[in-house]
């Protein structure tokens, strides 16, 4: 008795499912059964319609139905919290990458200094200027 | 892999580390088996009564589900259960909080 019961569990994965499948079949029988109660006050007009839902979601639609009550009580319960929570984290987690080389996106004061100081540099190198126009330069300054 | 689903890979392997707190706990302490079979058939009985009322009906589908989840599958239900309680609380945010920025640091 422990945890070898925990693992002989999984071993008997056909009789678990089965067992899974019977308590879901439960559940979703007292959802019904809470519905119409609540719903219909007529409790004999609430007996066909139980039975007429019984036969319609256990019938041949089971599959359908037993997989979209499982999606129901996990939206119930906040799942979709998990999926919010997963976008976000995502999204976060994949980061811009930089430039690599030429000049970068963000403008700063700092950034303007150093391209007009280089600017200036390569000018002064040129010899004044390519075009004749030197640098914009304050009067008197 | 990329970035996304390295982290998808952590988040589910904690989901599965804190899913197997439970039945560890369990397994190494047989009081804590027996005072959470003893609570889980007081919630499954109100569970159901809150479903169907009183009368047989009630007694009987609870029989069958304290049997099947109490009894035969204690460990699964163990995890099933405090996982649905820590998804009701929210707390499923912080763990997927705390995974996530433990990942990116890396």
């Amino acid at each position: 008795m422990g945890m070898e019961m925990y693992a002989a569990d999984f071993m008997n994965i056909g009789q678990m499912l089965s067992d899974f499948n019977l308590i879901i079949k439960i559940f979703v029988m007292m959802t019904v059964v809470s519905f119409v109660n609540n719903h219909i006050e007529n409790k004999n007009l609430g007996m066909i319609i139980m039975v007429f839902m019984f036969f319609f979601i256990f019938g041949n639609f089971w599959a359908f139905f037993g997989g979209v009550y499982i999606i129901y009580v996990l939206l119930m319960m906040g799942a979709s919290a998990i999926m919010v929570d997963w976008f976000f984290m995502g999204g976060a987690g994949g980061q811009q990458k930089k430039p690599k080389g030429g000049i970068q996106n963000e403008i700063s004061g700092v950034d303007m200094v150093r391209r007009r100081a280089g600017v200036q540099a390569n000018m002064a190198r040129m010899g004044g200027g390519a075009g004749g126009q030197p640098m914009m330069r304050r009067p008197g300054g | 892999m990329n970035e996304r689903g390295n982290l998808l890979v952590f988040l589910i392997l904690g989901f599965l580390g804190i899913a197997l707190i439970p039945p560890i706990i369990l397994a190494v302490f047989p009081p804590a088996k027996i005072l959470f079979q003893a609570i889980m058939i007081f919630v499954l009985y109100s569970l159901v009564r809150g479903y169907m009322g009183s009368g047989i009906l009630t007694i009987i589908i609870t029989a069958i589900l304290v049997w099947l989840l109490v009894f035969k599958y204690t460990y699964i239900f163990a995890s099933v259960y405090v996982m649905q309680m820590l998804l009701m609380v929210g707390f499923t945010s912080v763990i997927m909080w705390g995974v996530g920025t433990s990942v990116r640091k890396h």
